[in-house]
């Protein structure tokens, strides 16, 4: 396989098996992903399908049983410095000892001077709206507020490469709009590479240039379809566009026909 | 600002009811007493000015404290340093799980006559025995809490590529306080009863020696202003850790106070 620039991070022959009482269990088989530099892909399917696993493999914090994950050529072992995970439950994965600003400043300690790490956080976190608030502690703000922390500090890390696993499954509906529509202006802004798990179909098509699906026992991205929407999207009118609803309707069909594949299998 | 004396006045009052009710009894109950060992209370009072206000403070209860300092701050800085590695090292934990058992069930001065007789009768010992004391309690403490510092914590940790200082000083260390703090909290009363185990051993001074030595000479209501010492400075230096508690883990109360209100609107 040869290295293009259409290959930032990739997926290549990649599986993955758990050991489940000394038996392989596995997870993942065979998922070939291409996400080029810039891109936003989402990655669908129903909850247990190993969607967490895959992320966690392209973060490199899971290092997998085949295949192999690449970053801008080179093959992941750990996790690359070019690259931030926000993960789905943000009080457990912020430090309730420190104060909001600690938190965005603790992954900027390598390298960075106490000057520069104070105006890094800074600033991520007014990208993220939370001006002023540096103070206070995790747990005085609300969920919704303390993903946007997580966020902040994934942003100040200025990655190449943001991984986000679920990051709005645990905040209300409205805070879950307002939070998605962020991460478009965050894109649009820094053309930052994302890729978003989710069990949403709305959020994944809303969110993405390109929505794969991954389904089966053991996974693999059984379809991968583009969405043809232009960059500026908007809560009501892009999710009445028929262009979305297409897509919507594509990707609601493929999961539920592998819902019921998977039913008569069992 | 009146009504917050008067807050502070009836707290004091509900707390306090209790102990000056016990002290009058026993004033009272122990006036005309003539037992040899419970002498009156206004008899162990006087003593009590006499020799702690402030003539034999310089001779006994300094060193007693000097003791008491220098053996906590080793025991319990080697035990959270030795917490951090052993616990964070899962199969040598395992491998070390029933000598530790075994050592921290030992009481501690069964190992006075071995300790008096490797390093002789002074400081050393003594402070050794109080460090070793002092020790278990906040390393067993500081292993558990290290082990049980938040998976979803530790990945955060190796995604953003924490340093291994950082990672133990602003992750695992914080994380496993609540739990350090417990174990510290032992270990400062543990360390109190080596205070005074080891002065009655093998000492020419300390608090320890003056209680034993006070009785030895039937000098009872010496003795027993030596054990209202004790007892009141038991008493302080359990408000001093739990005051000590309260500043390092505020953001502990904090988070769980929040978490109890926010309990259903947080889903």
């Amino acid at each position: 396989m040869t290295m293009t620039d259409s290959e930032f991070l990739q997926a290549i022959g990649l599986s993955h098996s758990y050991v489940v009482d000394r038996a392989a269990r596995p997870v993942l088989h065979g998922v070939d992903l291409q996400v080029r530099a810039g891109e936003a892909v989402c990655v669908v399917g129903h909850s247990g399908t190993g969607k967490s696993t895959l992320l966690r493999c392209l973060a490199g914090l899971l290092r997998p049983t085949g295949g192999e994950v690449r970053l801008d050529g080179r093959r992941v072992m750990e996790p690359p410095p070019d690259l931030a995970v926000v993960f789905q439950d943000y009080s457990r994965s912020l430090m309730p000892w420190m104060s909001i600003l600690d938190n965005v400043m603790l992954p900027l300690r390598r390298g960075l001077g106490s000057q520069e790490r104070r105006s890094r956080a800074q600033q991520a976190l007014a990208d993220v709206g939370l001006d002023g608030t540096g103070s206070l502690y995790p747990w005085q703000v609300s969920g919704g507020m303390q993903q946007r922390v997580a966020i902040a500090r994934a942003l100040a890390y200025r990655p190449g490469v943001l991984l986000m696993d679920e990051p709005f499954a645990s905040v209300d509906a409205q805070t879950r709009a307002d939070l998605e529509d962020m991460v478009l202006t965050i894109r649009r802004d820094t053309g930052i590479t994302l890729v978003v798990v989710t069990h949403d179909i709305d959020e994944a098509v809303y969110l993405a240039d390109r929505v794969v699906v991954l389904a089966g026992t053991p996974a693999s991205i059984t379809a991968d379809l583009r969405v043809d929407l232009p960059p500026e999207r908007d809560q009501l009118t892009t999710k009445a566009d028929p262009r979305f609803l297409a897509v919507r309707a594509e990707v609601f069909n493929m999961i539920r026909t592998e819902l019921a594949r998977a039913g008569r299998a069992t | 600002m009146s009504a917050r004396l008067l807050r502070l006045g009836r707290h004091l009052l509900v707390e306090a009811w209790l102990p000056v009710l016990a002290v009058t009894v026993w004033w009272v109950g122990s006036a005309s007493s003539t037992s040899l060992y419970f002498p009156p209370l206004s008899q162990i009072a006087e003593r009590f000015r006499e020799l702690w206000l402030f003539d034999q403070v310089p001779v006994h209860l300094v060193p007693s404290l000097q003791n008491l300092g220098w053996g906590l701050l080793c025991g319990v800085a080697a035990a959270v340093a030795t917490g951090i590695v052993i616990g964070r090292m899962p199969r040598l934990h395992s491998a070390l799980l029933p000598l530790m058992e075994f050592m921290r069930a030992t009481p501690i001065l069964a190992l006075l006559p071995l300790v008096f007789g490797l390093l002789g009768l002074g400081v050393t010992s003594k402070v050794a025995l109080i460090a070793l004391g002092a020790f278990w309690p906040t390393f067993l403490n500081t292993v558990d809490g290290v082990r049980s510092v938040d998976p979803q914590i530790r990945e955060v940790a190796r995604a953003y590529r924490l340093t291994r200082t950082d990672i133990a000083f602003r992750v695992v260390l914080p994380s496993a306080m609540p739990q350090v703090v417990v174990g510290f909290r032992t270990s400062v009363s543990v360390a109190v009863v080596v205070v005074v185990g080891s002065e009655m051993f093998g000492a020419g001074n300390g608090i320890g020696y003056f209680v034993l030595q006070a009785q030895r000479t039937y000098a009872i209501a010496d003795m027993w202003a030596g054990i209202v010492l004790l007892g009141l400075l038991g008493y302080l230096l359990n408000l001093l850790s739990a005051g000590f508690e309260r500043w390092v883990l505020s953001w502990h109360r904090g988070q769980r106070a929040a978490a109890a209100v926010l309990g259903e609107g947080a889903r």
